[in-house]
């Protein structure tokens, strides 16, 4: 039986283990810890952390 | 989450009752509660969901019972309302004390308080509060935080996120209700539940956001030229189409769900009624009501023709005796020589007239000649009967013979008649013994109700049926406005090449693609592997419980989580197995479904193997370990099924209870629970 750390280290070991780019591995993670950690967090505060997310990982990509 | 301990005031059959299930070992996770039918096992259950959702949800009535109707057996305690005086205040409260995954500590409590008033009644206190959602029923939660437990906010929500209701009948199993862990509802759920456990709702959420970010940057493409607006124009008249077909597709998909409900919940009850085509058997009834109405007209011929041989008969039958018997006295006289008789009349007659007899003596009845002509007179009298007896004698004597074989034809007509209305009589009986048996069949079932089912089956299937088609429009429609939206997408994206800040969008958009496809990706294994493996622990469980190992295949789970057994030879088997198949096929998945999804709950299970037979009970109990492994279990069983395993338990065994009751002189009694001896 997984407890929810549990359940987060599996979620995040699988997206580790799929064929894509480093930055998409490390992009996805990004995501769902921030999905996990504030399933109460607001539309707009959402948004936000996507885009920061997605800016420093495509500039970073430059 | 584990269940420290559930402590009863006032509930039911409970005046005071606590039961701990804390266990020094983790290897000794069961714990048992016996008791005989009526005592309270199933009001635990009934306790636990009161307490954490406010419904006693085990009641045997179902949902049908409303806790407000004054008839009903009241939630509080009897002996504790007959004890209190008038006017007092009494409460009725279930506590659990919980812990979660994380090792914090919970308390709930759910408290209810009753006014005993005058005239053996009692209401809900404070007076008028007497409301299904009444706000005057208390329900706390705390949290220990240090040494101490602190009142939480919003306790439904937290309870619904520590032991959601929704999976209420997953972790609270209900042998008596195992039909209903195979509806969509039930699997609908679960797959729901299934899904938010193994964080596979947490990709769908990702993804439904990531989806809605690439919009975002598609719909700032729009100022960049003149192309690149028209493109994106057009790409959102797309879109809104492709949502509206969306929306439509949900709606329809919910018309089908609603129909397929419908479908099962009439064939539940059908089956529930009818074991067998109550159609086929009201036919077969008419057509015996059919054979037996001719069989009686049958009858009712026989018996006319019995009657006309007994009228044509009846002389010969009633007056056959007398003539033997006249035949025989004639035979006698006629041996006796007295037939025919010795003296002519009409010389007696002479004698007689003349008053003188041929030897001369007198017969004119004068003095001393009385007795003489007295005597022969009586001769005279008598050869008169004996002339005429002989005559008709004579005359009789010929048709003896015919009317003795007439009569013995008779008989034998009246035999052969009695033989074929005696035939006709079994035959009857036969046909009324079936119809009887039929009745028993049909018995309770109302007819009418049945016909209106069937007929209310018919519409939903044809409506099923209808609302199929559509959602098969419907998704084609959206297949090819998905092709359009990526055609458009592309040209789009190729627009975007010719700028530099088109470039820079285009790169975003292409690496949220990449993540959108990779977390589908993800979230597709995890879901298959998930109910892959729910899959095999179901088959594996299932198979080490039954006993007809050969005669199924498999045990199938569904995309929706919906199960199915395939038999042998292919066909799919769930809807015709046993009950107690069913209550081993429902333990089964119950326990793969703990195992795999990570339901973080403890188990009760109310009659485990109150309908199964005696060696399945044996594999049941034998592979129970390996089942529910690490769980937190609680079995709620009679003595007589416990008792017979009780040495097979002891390895996991933590604890036993067992209920007793106790009856008081003013003929109410109360459970109290004790170590099981």
């Amino acid at each position: 039986m997984l407890g929810n750390v549990e359940r987060t280290k599996w979620i995040l070991d699988r997206i580790e283990k799929c064929k894509c780019e480093e930055h998409t591995k490390e992009f996805l993670k990004g995501i769902v810890l921030f999905e996990l950690g504030s399933l109460e967090s607001g539309e707009k505060h959402w948004k936000s952390a996507y885009e920061s997310m997605i800016e420093r990982i495509t500039e970073k990509e430059k | 989450m584990q269940i420290e301990s559930i402590t009863l005031t006032n509930y039911r059959q409970y005046s005071k009752a606590k039961l701990d299930f804390t266990s020094p070992e983790r290897t000794k996770f069961l714990t048992v509660i016996v008791g005989e039918s009526g005592f309270g096992k199933t009001n635990i259950l009934n306790a636990i969901s009161w307490c954490l959702y406010g419904e006693e949800l085990h009641l045997t009535g179902g949902k049908n019972i409303s806790p407000q109707d004054e008839n009903v057996l009241p939630i509080y305690n009897i002996p504790a309302f007959v004890e209190a005086k008038p006017m007092q205040v009494f409460s009725v409260s279930v506590e659990i004390v919980m812990n979660d995954s994380s090792g914090q500590k919970w308390v709930i409590e759910r408290t209810k308080k009753f006014q005993k008033l005058k005239g053996d009644k009692a209401a809900m206190f404070p007076l008028g509060s007497n409301s299904p959602d009444s706000s005057f029923v208390s329900l706390t939660i705390q949290k220990k935080k240090g040494g101490n437990y602190e009142p939480q906010d919003n306790p439904v929500e937290r309870i619904g996120s520590l032991v959601p209701k929704a999976l209420e009948q997953y972790f609270l199993f209900d042998a008596e209700k195992i039909r209903d862990y195979f509806t969509v509802h039930v699997a609908a759920a679960i797959k729901e539940e299934v899904n938010k456990l193994s964080q596979v709702d947490t990709l769908s959420r990702a993804i439904e956001r990531l989806e809605k970010k690439q919009d975002d940057f598609r719909r700032e493409s729009r100022p960049i030229s003149v192309s690149t607006a028209k493109l994106q124009e057009e790409l959102q008249k797309i879109r809104d189409c492709l949502a509206g077909e969306r929306g439509e597709l949900r709606d329809f998909e919910a018309q089908k769900k609603a129909c397929y409900d419908t479908i099962q919940m009439i064939e539940t009850e059908l089956r529930g009624c009818t074991e067998e085509n109550v159609a086929s058997l009201q036919k077969l009834k008419e057509e015996y009501d059919e054979a037996i109405r001719k069989l009686e007209d049958e009858l009712e011929s026989n018996e006319v023709k019995k009657q006309k041989a007994l009228v044509k008969y009846a002389p010969i039958i009633l007056t056959l005796p007398a003539i033997k018997s006249t035949s025989h006295v004639i035979a006698r006289l006629k041996k006796a020589g007295e037939l025919p008789p010795e003296y002519r009349r009409s010389f007696l007659k002479r004698l007689l007239q003349e008053g003188k007899c041929i030897c001369g003596e007198d017969l004119s009845g004068k003095a001393g000649s009385k007795d003489r002509r007295t005597s022969v007179q009586k001769l005279l009298n008598d050869t008169d009967e004996l002339s005429e007896a002989s005559a008709d004698i004579s005359r009789f004597d010929g048709d003896m013979d015919r009317l003795e074989s007439e009569a013995t034809a008779f008989w034998e007509q009246l035999d052969e008649h009695g033989s074929t209305i005696k035939k006709i009589e079994t035959e009857i009986e036969k046909r009324r013994i079936k119809i009887a048996d039929i009745d028993g069949k049909l018995k309770g079932i109302n007819i009418e109700k049945v016909s209106r089912l069937q007929e209310r089956l018919h519409e939903a299937e044809k409506a099923k049926d209808e609302w199929s088609k559509r959602i098969g429009a419907c998704e084609g429609r959206i297949s090819d406005l998905k092709d359009d939206e990526s055609d458009k997408a592309e040209e789009l994206d190729e627009e975007l090449k010719k700028t530099e800040k088109g470039l820079k969008l285009k790169k975003k958009i292409d690496f949220l693609g990449d993540a959108i496809e990779t977390a589908e990706r993800v979230r597709d294994s995890i879901t298959k592997e998930v109910k892959g493996e729910v899959a095999r622990l179901t088959n594996e469980n299932f198979f080490s419980f039954i006993s007809k190992k050969t005669a199924f295949e498999k045990v199938e789970i569904t995309d929706e989580y919906e199960v199915n057994v395939v038999h042998a030879l292919g066909w799919q088997a769930r809807q015709y197995l046993s009950t107690g198949e069913t209550q081993m096929l429902a333990l089964a998945f119950f326990a793969a479904l703990h195992r795999v999804s990570g339901l973080d709950m403890p188990i009760f299970i109310d009659a485990p193997l109150a309908r199964i037979s005696e060696a399945p009970t044996e594999r049941i109990v034998e592979a129970f370990p390996k089942c529910f492994e690490s769980k937190q279990v609680c079995l709620l069983m009679l003595d007589k099924e416990y008792r017979p395993v009780r040495d097979n338990f002891s390895p996991i065994l933590c604890r036993e209870y067992q209920i007793l009751y106790s009856e008081k002189e003013e003929g109410y009694g109360a459970s109290v629970v004790t170590d099981y001896a």
